[in-house]
């Protein structure tokens, strides 16, 4: 069994209770192929980035479930041709939390096995050497984001 | 003067890149909708990719602008 996220975009031109109908279908389908459904997360109506088959907003869902590795497919070639689906994504759960987790960890072992022996000196400078740069990338960002913005205008 | 040298933001604390957290992914995304190249965002690469990847997800959800006019 693998954890999996399915994200559904429900058509906004149903009401509350529709879309939840058509969630719930997807959940059964889910369930026909061996799934176990972990959570439901309903964000409710929001409005698109663009418009979707000439629709502005729709009823975001996300459910997490296991499943085993042949069921997104089945699941997925069958939400093609549900109604009122206007997007759907499933996406293996487990990726997410995994980028740049392990490496972190070992690091701040390290920081606080050198603290504990050396004397307080070293790694307090360690550390205020690290958190105003940490700051100042955070004001940079969008300093450097409208100065590109304006260059590639300007081409 | 030479450029200070830019920091991964996610080789922080907060290194969890989700498709659905779209106003972290907002920050590393133009005026036009366009991914902000890793040379602006000063990400380290490994980031910048799942980044990208949260960013294309979430424009397939309508969650983000393909393209901003």
């Amino acid at each position: 069994m693998n954890k999996y996220e399915l994200a559904l975009a429900v058509s906004g031109k149903l009401d509350s209770e529709a879309a939840n109908a058509v969630v719930d279908k997807a959940k059964a389908l889910i369930e026909r192929f061996g799934g176990k459904i972990n959570s439901v997360d309903a964000w409710g109506k929001k409005t698109f980035a663009y418009e979707v088959h000439k629709q502005r907003d729709g009823y975001y869902n996300f459910v997490k479930f296991e499943a085993e590795p042949t069921a997104p497919e089945e699941i997925e070639k069958r939400m093609r041709i549900m109604d009122n689906v206007l997007r759907y994504l499933i996406v293996s759960d487990e990726d997410e939390v995994q980028v740049g987790a392990p490496k972190e960890e070992q690091r701040y072992e390290g920081e606080t096995a050198t603290a504990a022996p050396a004397a307080s000196e070293a790694p307090e400078q360690a550390e205020s050497a690290d958190e105003p740069e940490a700051g100042d990338t955070a004001e940079e960002a969008p300093a450097g984001e409208t100065e590109v913005a304006s260059e590639s205008e300007a081409e | 003067m030479r450029r200070r040298k830019k920091v991964c933001v996610f080789c922080g604390k907060d290194n969890i890149i989700n498709y659905k957290d779209v106003t972290k992914l907002r920050r590393f995304i133009s005026e036009r909708g366009k991914i902000l190249p890793r040379r602006i965002t000063g990400n380290c690469a490994k980031h910048q990719r799942a980044l990208t990847v949260a960013i294309k997800r979430a424009r397939h959800l309508a969650l983000l602008p393909y393209v901003v006019e």
